[in-house]
């Protein structure tokens, strides 16, 4: 590459994104000389480019296509690929998970008002490349010469076809398809696709893997399709809501859905805990209705303008009274349930911030709610997370597979979030000590890489642990991962802090807010909102990152694609093609991430300062 | 928390009571959470101590001179085949794949960047499907499947071969499914003593530049000063590089100074530690109470001014009791240690151990070679690059580049556009515009985030261990493997993990320093 | 109401309602052990470790591990499941290998169902600590019984069921042969999975032997043997099973691979492992695998158990609980060994189930019947 062609084209490009927008090109023709063509360097370009592009496409098709690389390693282990050894008996489990995260995605883009509509121009100009990609990988992959002919004559056909439509279409021709008759389509597609393409059913007869004429299981057929339904008529349901509900409410359902929401359907549909009622019902319960309602009660009038002294003696007592527990629990003589002293550790930290929130009854009130809700969302997961599963397993993990990777990530950022929050603030702060210690840990952490960290919990958690106490392998890792995600997001968080304005704090001060109230109600809030597109940026690595796990031995997509599925009798040595597998899933669910999350950072304007 | 606010109005000797005095309440908070955590941490430590008690292990450093029983693929010479030793190679070998893969996967981001930017439909594309495909793919991934692709390179054949040596260049360079092997640069014997008489002789270059910096300022007109050193340098260099060996009589005083080390007694090392913490408390009050003076007079501390002092004392005679009482090891640690260090050193000047007379040559060279017995391998003259090797370094420039050219486009998009149309206003050609005045900002934008990834890079080098190359970590599994010092390996490659990134941060900010747009 | 009296109820109801809570939950005496902790505090995940916990406690209350698993109701057997031929996790979610095939069969003697198993993966390096840590009853994860191992703290190892050896793999076309020395690979690349003992044993040996090699090692061995076809790789070693089995599977056409030196150079004796210091529990696993190899001497398979158990072998009509008490005193029911024929087989059936299909024989190799050259040998039952 000639260093004076880019620096040559680098000033056109930056001269023409500051002009006005080139003019559109009316024919395949005359757009070739324009973007292809047009001067002496950009020829060399596209001649250089295009070299490139056929090397690398003829390669990665060779890949795809060698003849020993066997996909049947692929398409038989789908079920441990992505499960691992989930009952298959309970497989429907699975299949509602997704289909609620399907509907409720479907929802969100109602409540967000997210109805782009797609030219018909773009549309055909993109048949037309598909086309053009169709006949490109016919010529070059390596195969046999009629399926080369008949890609080759497909490609071509698109191509002329969808080129003949554009070069129809009149000049400023602005005619257009909304999102419903998009999705529409793309539904019908994926349901022929499904019903009419004979995939074929692999299984395994006598240790030979056998491609049976016919198409995929029955009872696979009809969920995929239940799935495609749920999704169209969850989107039309979310267009009626959005008629009919308030934005703001509706917006804020969905956001609180998307994050708490996984962490439901992975307790209650996807482990499902064996509860034992009858403790439920005497014990669980009451003590959830005592905490939260007499909390409650006692929060909001502890919140009550005046009883600041009161509500920082009542917090204090009770975390004397927390300390007392924890030190009589350790010596043996009183025994009380885990939950019972987290919780009273919670409700004395929550009297302290009772001042923070003083004010007219609808702000208490709310404070009070949010009590109530927190005891209720966190001891119904305490005692789910207590009981065991009621599924049979063969092996020791329910999580398995991509599942695993899924999981972890999301249970990660959500854990590491207020650790995150709470350690940024620390840095930022103006007290030294606190600003020494989290400075100390986030560059001590960001310092070591992943492996090593994972390797110290893998391997010597139950080292740290007293003596009969242990975690399984899946707990070490999340244990780990989230100390080391925490330093990572306060520094994200840490970004959005400083951005916020120094007015901000004079402004507050002027209000006469304390400290705290400055923090939770002007500063925070400004601070996340600018940090999103960081914190999702830390969202898609950390789910990536996920796939580590597998060099400490976690039974996930990746180690089973690489030691797994080779090991099998009917597959020794077969690992290129799930590890091609593997990279086309992860790039599918990181890629979707990110362009979910750009459109999604336009749409709420955030992440601009 | 319940921070009682300063009352307005009210004179400084009507203080609120202790409990509600807001400064003493913050150092409270600090205090006692900072109790709380190394509370904490004692605990766990206590547990962990008694936990390996009870297994009967014991953690320790004398592997490291131990044997390694194990051989390594790749890297430096294993001599002696100890642990340490191996875990040096280890080092050695983490240390190359991130500096070469940090220049590799800069060149590459901004070819790929600059290729997103040009109004050539196909080179946009192409570098669009490169950055989008290749970031979204954990690098672990990417890793494994290089190592299918490296598999697919020629055999290597050596010169018996019929179809004739490999290449591309034979006896220079060689790519093969063995790895690659390129001519090795390597510190020759007179290393050190080349160095050395440099550096004396850097000295009047020194004063040279400056006279003649001076004396441009005087006068004006066009600068000699960085020419004229530069060639001075060279000549330097040169005198160096034949008359190294006036330098061998270093040994006598090294070797002095190793004795004179050896020779401190432990009691005056401690009271230097001690004098060291106090004299820096003593440094911190001493500036802390400069900052605070103002042309009128110190000014008025606040109880918070004083709670640090004080603290800083307290921190200070802590050290002070941790040298003399807790942990008087450290001292003899420190003189042992300085000991061998200079007897190293020593050891580089006048005549080898073996009482061989030194070379004189301060750097030499080889070229690879293929060895021509049954098989056909690389001889151990070259710099070989094993195919592990290869495959986490394409996998972590690939992944790599893909960032730095997200950033490269980014930091030159962000140029502003008036830049681009001043330059064209005061009658710059496009490359003279792009090289005065579009990079030099771009750059500067793009470093902090440049230093990230290059940060990434090297902590991404740990991945090694997915295709067994031989690493600090892989080398540090294979150790503790074997004989289960878990706990003595993990504080290595912590230690050598932060000593990587606090350097390249360093470096980093340092570059960053210099960029900065000097503001009033 | 006076706000200082409201004040004083506030403060008294704060203190009830933790004093409530105290009270309310200390008659139940409930779980405040440390799994409970771990799991209420850190993990959504760990409800294995919780129950794995419970598994402990009966451990030490019980009498042993054999009233453990009886209690449990399933046996957790430690194995590694990415291993060919020995436990392999198959498609549908099974795992299967003469390993498997043995957690199987103490499982169908001890409970009486050859799939009440719960296999746990495990990786090499944490495969001991399970056992001793006791989250696994049993391991059968290819392990060669060495010294070191064996009198380490906490674990014992039980009869030998695969005899194994570490070897050599080249290619023909360098001039090997299956008579081929080791010092023939003077100068070789040899590649071998890293951090195993097989990197040890043969860099020991090329340094006994005074040859120069080059060692590279790979994470795993599927790396090993696509390196070996590639090219990048002269020599590989491991142990003969691996080397026979991926010969038979992934030579390519047009070239050979031979296996040497004929007598391995190194002793790999794989068996299973269990807790030290429970030598009911060691019985019954060594007996397991005393049960197979003697059904297998006296030629009785899984479709002619039957017909033994009232035939006239005396020997195996005692060993299928046909008359005696030789099962019933060592805490099993009478008819379990019968269990463990008819729901597994004997050894040779296992063998043949398991290593056949990889191209691993048994006669021939160290692993034929005694009285036929090999070593597999059992213990008379009376």
């Amino acid at each position: 590459m000639t260093d004076l062609s880019i620096s040559h084209d680098l000033t056109e490009a930056l001269a023409e994104t500051s002009l006005a927008p080139k003019q559109a090109a009316h024919s395949p023709q005359e757009w070739a000389k324009q973007n292809l063509f047009s001067s002496v360097s950009n020829t060399i370009q596209t001649l250089l480019f295009g070299f490139i592009l056929v090397l690398i496409l003829q390669w990665i098709l060779g890949l795809i296509f060698a003849d020993e690389r066997d996909w049947h390693a692929v398409t038989t282990n789908m079920r441990l690929l992505f499960t691992n050894n989930y009952p298959a008996s309970q497989y429907g489990r699975i299949w509602f998970t997704f289909g609620a995260l399907l509907s409720t995605a479907m929802l969100t883009v109602a409540a967000f008002r997210y109805f782009p509509t797609f030219t018909v121009r773009k549309i055909l100009i993109n048949i037309t490349g598909t086309g053009a990609f169709i006949a490109l990988v016919g010529a070059l992959a390596p195969i046999s010469t009629t399926p080369r002919l008949v890609m080759l004559a497909v490609g071509a056909v698109i191509m002329a076809a969808a080129g003949m439509a554009v070069n129809n279409r009149p000049d400023g021709d602005e005619a257009a398809v909304s999102l419903t008759a998009v999705l529409l389509v793309v539904a019908a597609a994926v349901l022929a696709t499904i019903w009419f393409v004979p995939f074929g059913n692999d299984r395994l007869i006598n240790l030979e893997a056998v491609l049976e004429p016919g198409t995929i299981l029955l009872e696979t057929k009809l969920w995929l399709s239940l799935m495609v339904g749920v999704t169209v008529v969850a989107y039309f349901a979310g267009r009626a809501l959005a008629g009919v509900l308030p934005e703001s409410p509706f917006k804020q359902a969905m956001v609180g859905w998307w994050i708490l929401g996984p962490a439901f359907l992975i307790f209650l549909v996807i482990r499902d805990p064996a509860f034992d009622y009858g403790y439920v019902f005497t014990v669980d319960i009451p003590i959830a209705l005592v905490f939260g309602l007499g909390g409650g009660a006692l929060l909001y009038f502890l919140a009550r303008p005046g009883n600041e002294a009161l509500a920082r003696a009542v917090g204090v007592g009770i975390l004397a009274v927390c300390a007392l527990t924890f030190i009589l629990g350790a010596t043996g003589s009183v025994s009380m349930l885990q939950k019972i002293r987290l919780t009273i550790l919670a409700l004395g930290l929550v009297a302290l911030l009772a001042p923070t929130f003083s004010g007219e009854p609808r702000v208490r009130r709310n404070f009070a709610y949010a009590w109530i809700g927190a005891i209720a969302i966190s001891h119904w997961l305490i005692t789910a997370i207590n009981t065991p599963s009621t599924l049979e397993l063969r092996a020791d993990s329910f999580l398995g597979g991509f599942m695993i990777s899924i999981t972890l990530g999301y249970y990660v950022m959500l854990a590491s979030f207020p650790m995150g929050v709470l350690m940024s603030l620390a840095r930022t702060s103006k007290m030294p000590l606190f600003r020494v210690m989290s400075t100390i840990y986030i560059e001590s952490v960001r310092g070591i890489p992943l492996i090593v960290i994972l390797f110290f919990f893998d391997n010597l958690l139950n080292l740290f642990l007293p003596n009969g106490m242990s975690v399984s392998k899946i707990a070490g890792v999340f244990i780990g991962y989230t100390l080391f995600s925490a330093a990572y997001m306060a520094e994200n968080i840490r970004g959005g802090l400083q951005s916020v304005r120094s007015g901000q704090f004079e402004a507050s001060d002027a209000l006469g807010l304390t400290t705290l109230q400055r923090t939770v109600f002007i500063i925070l809030p400004q601070a996340l909102r600018v940090s999103i597109p960081n914190l999702v940026g830390q969202a898609i690595a950390t789910f990536k990152e996920t796939s580590l796990v597998s060099i400490i031995g976690a039974f996930d997509i990746l180690y089973i694609a690489r030691n797994v599925v080779p090991g099998q009798t009917a597959f020794i040595g077969h690992s290129i093609a799930p590890m091609l597998f593997v990279s086309l899933v992860y790039w599918i669910f990181a890629y979707s991430m990110s362009r979910a999350s750009r459109t999604l950072e336009t749409k709420l304007g955030v992440g601009a300062r | 928390m319940a921070l009682a606010q300063p009352i307005p109005g009210r004179s400084q000797h009507e203080r609120p009571p202790l409990w509600r005095d807001a400064a003493v309440l913050k150092w409270l908070i600090q205090i006692s959470v900072m109790v709380v955590v190394i509370a904490v941490l004692w605990f766990l430590s206590r547990v962990a101590s008694t936990n390996l008690a009870a297994k009967g292990f014991e953690v320790n450093f004398d592997w490291m001179s131990g044997p390694a029983n194990f051989q390594l693929g790749e890297g430096i010479d294993t001599v002696p085949n100890t642990a340490g030793r191996a875990l040096w190679a280890g080092m050695v070998n983490t240390l190359r794949m991130a500096g070469a893969g940090i220049l590799l996967a800069t060149a590459l981001g901004i070819v790929v960047g600059l290729a997103r930017l040009s109004s050539n439909w196909l080179a946009n594309k192409i570098g669009s499907v490169f950055v989008e495909t290749l970031r979204n793919i954990p690098v672990l991934v990417q890793i494994i499947l290089w190592f299918f692709i490296i598999s697919e390179l020629g055999a290597l054949r050596n010169a018996d071969s019929p179809l004739g040596e490999s290449g591309p260049i034979p006896g220079w360079l060689y790519i093969s499914q063995k790895g690659i092997s390129l001519p090795r640069v390597f510190y020759a014997d007179g290393f050190y003593q080349f160095m050395a008489l440099l550096l004396i002789l850097a000295v009047p270059i020194y004063f040279v530049n400056r006279s003649l910096h001076a004396k441009r300022d005087r006068e004006g007109g066009e600068s000699i000063a960085g020419r004229v050193t530069l060639g001075l340098l060279l000549v330097a260099a040169l005198i160096a590089w034949f008359a190294n060996g006036i330098m061998s009589f270093l040994e006598v005083p090294l070797y002095a100074i190793e004795d004179a080390w050896r020779a401190i007694p432990q009691p005056l090392m401690q009271t230097v530690l001690m004098l060291i913490a106090l004299g820096a408390a003593f440094e911190f009050v001493r500036r802390f109470l400069n900052s605070r003076r103002t042309p009128a007079g110190l000014a008025k501390l606040t109880d918070d001014d004083y709670f640090r002092m004080v603290f800083a004392v307290v921190l200070a005679l802590a050290a002070s009791v941790i040298v003399w009482i807790v942990w008087p090891g450290l001292s003899s640690w420190i003189i042992n240690s300085g000991g061998d260090f200079w007897g190293w050193f020593g050891d580089k000047f006048g005549a080898d151990v073996n009482d061989v007379t030194r070379g004189s040559r301060p750097i030499d060279a080889m070229r690879p070679t293929i060895g021509t017995g049954r098989f056909s391998n690389f001889g151990p003259t070259g710099l070989t690059m094993s195919v592990n090797f290869a495959a986490v370094f394409l996998g972590l420039v690939f992944y790599t580049a893909s960032f730095v050219a997200e950033i490269v486009r980014g930091g030159i998009l962000a140029v502003a556009k008036g830049q681009t149309e001043a330059a064209a206003a005061l009658g710059l050609s496009r490359s003279q515009a792009l090289r005065k005045v579009i990079l030099p900002q771009a750059f500067r934008i793009v470093m902090p985030p440049l230093g990230n990834q290059y940060l990434n890079l090297t902590k991404n080098t740990s991945l090694a261990i997915a295709v067994g190359m031989t690493d600090i970590v892989q080398v540090g599994q294979s150790v503790f493997n074997k004989n289960n010092q878990f706990l003595a390996v993990f504080i290595i490659w912590g230690a050598f993990y932060l000593i990587c990134s606090l350097t390249i941060s360093v470096i980093v900010n340092y570059i960053n320093g210099r960029l900065a747009i000097v503001e009033r | 109401m006076s706000s200082s009296l409201s004040k004083l109820l506030a403060l008294l109801f704060a203190f009830a309602l933790v004093g409530a809570a105290c009270g309310g939950s200390s008659d139940e005496a409930t779980d405040d052990s440390g799994g409970d902790d771990a799991a209420q505090t850190d993990d959504a995940a760990t409800d294995d470790s919780a129950a794995d916990d419970g598994d402990t406690v009966d451990l030490t209350q019980g009498g042993g591990v054999l009233a453990a698993v009886q209690a449990r109701g399933t046996l957790n057997c430690g194995v590694s499941g990415a291993a060919v031929a020995f436990s392999f996790v198959e498609a549908d979610g099974s795992v299967n290998g003469i390993d498997a095939d043995y957690c199987r069969a103490v499982a169908a003697a001890v409970l009486g169902d050859s799939e009440a198993v719960n296999f746990t993966n495990l990786t090499a390096a944490e495969r001991f600590a399970a056992v001793q840590a006791g989250e696994v009853d049993v391991l059968m994860r290819n392990s060669t019984w060495t010294q070191s191992r064996d009198t380490e703290v906490g674990m014992d190892f039980g009869p030998t069921t695969y005899y194994d050896g570490q070897q050599l793999m080249a290619r023909a076309a360098d001039g090997f042969s299956n008579s081929s020395e080791v010092a023939e690979i003077d100068g070789a690349v040899v590649c071998t999975n890293a951090g195993t003992t097989t990197e040890t044993n043969v860099s020991e040996l090329a340094g006994e032997l005074g040859i120069a090699i080059t060692l590279q090692t790979f994470e795993d061995y599927n790396q090993v043997v696509d390196a070996f076809i590639a090219g990048t790789c002269d020599v590989i070693t491991t142990d003969g099973s691996g080397l026979v089995g991926r010969k038979a599977q992934q030579q390519p056409e047009g070239e050979e691979w031979v296996i040497f030196p004929a007598a391995p150079f190194s002793k790999e004796p794989l068996g299973p492992v269990y807790a030290q210091n429970d030598s009911q529990w060691a019985d019954v696993v060594n007996w397991v695998v005393y049960a197979t190899v003697i059904a297998d001497e006296s030629g009785v398979t899984s479709s002619t158990v039957d017909d033994a158990l009232t035939g006239d072998n005396a020997e195996m009509v005692r060993l299928l609980g046909g008359e005696g008490e030789l099962q019933t005193k060592m805490g099993l029911s009478a008819d379990a060994f019968y269990n463990v024929i008819s729901q597994v087989g004997n050894y040779d059936e296992i063998f043949a189930r398991n290593l056949n299909p990889v191209g691993l024989e048994r006669a021939g190799s160290a692993n034929a019947r005694w009285n036929e050259g090999g070593l597999i040998y059992a213990p008379p039952a009376r």
